[in-house]
Formats: C-alpha cells, structure tokens, sequence
C-alpha cells in the first residue's frame, strides 16, 4: 500500500497543492469509482459522487492529519458515506422499488485474498466467520445491502440476519484487537 | 457481565451504522448519539478504519477522462480568471463589516457593474448574514461555478467546531451546503442542491462539530442567518 506516500499527498494537498491533489487522483480514483460503481450500481451517478469525493478531499485534507486515520480508510470512507447517503435517498423515493440488482456478484473470499496491509488482517479475520456470515458483512460494505436484502439473500429470516451480523461484527472486532 | 453487553451492544450498534444497515429511526438515533456523546462517536470512527479495507477489494475502475478537469474546475479558487474587481478588495470587505446596508448596495451595483462587463447566465443570489452576536458573513452565490464566495468577519468558533451553511426554503427543514470553507476558498455546491439556491431562500450558519453536523441537520446555536436576494 502507498499509504505514506497518500498521507504526505493530502499534508500538501491541505496547504492547497494542486499537483498533489492531482496525483492523489491519479493513485486513488479508479479503486474509489470502483467502490461508488459497486455501492450505487449506476455508472452515471458514481461519476457524479467521484467528483464530489474529490471535492471534499480538497477542502477537508487538512481534517486528514488531525484524524490519525490512514489515509486509504479516511479517503474510502468519505467516498463510502457519500455513496450510503445516496443510496438512502433513493430508498426513500421509492420504497417500493428497493429490490437491489443482484446480478453483479460481491467479491467472495477469493477477492479477499487479494487485499494487503491491513487489509490481510480483515481478511483473516473475516475467513474466521462461516462463509456465509463473512459475505454478509462484506456486501452489507461494498453493496450496501440493507438486512431486508440481506436476508432474502441467504434466505434466513430478517431478525436471524440482524443477530448474525451483530455477532459477526463483534467476532470481527475482538480478531482484530480492538 | 452487564457491562461489557452494553459495551457489545454499543459497538455492534456502531458497527451497524457504519455499515448503513440502520433503519431510519434508529439510523436517526445513531446520529443524534453521535453529536452527543464522544464515546459513541469514536466507535463509529473505529469502525469506519476496521471496515476500510474492504473497499480495497473492490475492482478499480478508470474513470472518465473529463471528470478530473470537471473537479479541477469545481475547486479552481477563481475559475481560471483573475479575482474581478471590488470582490477580491480588502477594503471593500472591511467596509462591508461597517455597515450591512451600505455594504450590500454597494455589493448589488457591483455585481450590476460585473455582469456588465462580464455577463454571465443562472441566477446569482447574494445574502447578508447576521445575527445577535458580533460579526458577518456574505454569501455570493455564483451559477457559472455552482460555487459560493464569501466576506466574513465572524469570530473564529472554538477549536473543533465548524461553521456550517444551511439553505432553508420556507416551511421546510434546513438543508446543510457544507461546511464554510477556510478565508478566501470557495465552496461548491452539489448539482442535486443548487435548485434551492434562489431569491427568497433563508441562508443560515450553524456551530457544528468539526466537519459539519452529524446528523444530517444543525445541532448547535445558530450564528447568523438571511434572506438571499436575486441579483
């Protein structure tokens, strides 16, 4: 990971360094617009929130060196939440029409093998869970999955998808060390 | 026992937040929590960095070639022209914190004088903030950059607070702009909020938590507010 390499990028970026900021789009967008495809499943709108991702970037990189957060986490959760927003504001124009497109698989276990840094740790952490469960964390953050889609996906009632999650999440947390 | 259940409890539910998994009212509970209690706000922080990776799993995709100079254009401070006349002056800005009354019928036959010179379409608002405490701030809201411009003499908030821009059409609830941005930088708009953007609309500034409310609405005192007025 050029993590060090992305933190110094937004030091410079923060003091208004268009060259930085430039390069930082370079190293990082195409796996944020990947991120945004995958979470909104509309090429047209990932374009729009991957602009106001970098726009935010630019205004907030001086946010970045107070937060102690890596720059990678810090950059893909700005994108992230940008992207659930949207997402919840569709949801509720159209309740009715929440079925999520299901044909775009998410990553399994193998696409995790790939991640690095800190990512080996999540990974493991996460090949600790029964598949099922692991997979359900992982398209609840990177679909954006909701626990209705969720369970009518592994086929489990709603209540018993929530109660997996929860305990997912806290055998994620303690693997992980805190 | 109890009391590392609640701890669970408490990060679990942090963790459903982060995920988005929240229905609406316990989402809306979340965040209230969030803006109030400290602990519970950096257990949303943790999860956030803990989950994180995950993106990287995702494949990168290549983004189009003109979105970049789309972005380039959004955080240009001056679009690629010189700073225009009285807007760039000092001066201009220390007299605007004498008098709001003064200062906003000079600012209109300023802008009259500006689209003369340089015409340019969309409809340009410009409001004068004020409010029971000491200080101002003008808002220029400029459609050829969907971005904001501003003259503030407000007093600096306390370390960790932000000032936050709301818009607010009449009998609806404020709608958050962003946060204002340091002196002399712009702020853009999103394209799904400049239709608020005109004559009539309450333009309000907030004291937030640092990045701006977390709630989706304000949470702290109100600083100064206005009507914006067609140009």
């Amino acid at each position: 990971m050029a993590d060090p390499e992305l933190a110094r990028l937004l030091s410079r970026i923060a003091l208004g360094d268009r060259q930085a900021f430039a390069r930082l789009y370079e190293l990082r967008s195409a796996k944020l617009f990947g991120l945004l495809i995958r979470l909104l499943k509309d090429r047209g709108e990932a374009e729009d929130v991957l602009q106001e991702v970098f726009v935010r970037i630019w205004q907030r990189a001086d946010r970045f060196g107070a937060s102690g957060r890596n720059a990678e986490a810090w950059t893909a959760t700005l994108a992230r939440n940008l992207a659930i927003d949207r997402l919840r504001a569709r949801r509720e124009a159209a309740p009715l029409d929440a079925a999520p497109e299901m044909a775009d698989p998410a990553p399994g276990p193998e696409a995790l093998a790939i991640l690095s840094g800190e990512g080996t740790r999540i990974a493991a952490c996460l090949g600790e869970l029964d598949a099922d469960k692991a997979g359900a964390v992982v398209k609840a953050y990177v679909e954006g999955w909701k626990y209705d889609e969720l369970a009518s996906h592994y086929a489990v009632p709603l209540n018993t998808m929530r109660t997996w999650l929860r305990r997912s999440l806290i055998a994620l947390r303690d693997c992980l060390g805190g | 026992m109890s009391a590392t259940d609640d701890i669970d409890d408490d990060d679990a539910l942090a963790g459903e937040f982060v995920l988005g998994l929240l229905g609406r009212e316990d989402e809306a509970a979340a965040r209230a929590r969030i803006a109030a209690d400290p602990g519970f706000a950096a257990r949303v922080e943790v999860w956030e960095t803990r989950l994180a990776p995950l993106a990287e799993s995702v494949e990168a995709v290549a983004p189009p070639d003109h979105l970049f100079a789309a972005i380039s254009q959004r955080i240009a401070p001056a679009a690629g022209t010189p700073p225009r006349g009285v807007w760039a002056s000092l001066a201009f800005w220390r007299m605007a914190s004498v008098s709001l009354a003064l200062c906003l019928s000079i600012a209109l036959g300023a802008l009259v004088y500006e689209r003369l010179a340089a015409p340019s379409g969309g409809v340009e608002i410009l409001a004068s903030l004020a409010g029971a405490g000491e200080g101002t701030l003008i808002a220029r809201y400029d459609p050829a950059r969907a971005a904001f411009t501003f003259a503030s003499t407000l007093p600096p908030l306390a370390s960790g607070r932000d000032h936050e821009l709301w818009a607010i059409v009449e009998g609806e609830a404020p709608v958050s702009l962003g946060v204002l941005p340091p002196r002399g930088l712009p702020l853009a708009v999103e394209a799904r909020l400049r239709p608020l953007l005109r004559p009539g609309v309450t333009l309000a500034v907030t004291d937030e938590p640092l990045g701006g409310s977390p709630t989706g609405g304000p949470t702290g005192a109100l600083v100064v507010a206005g009507a914006a007025l067609g140009v």
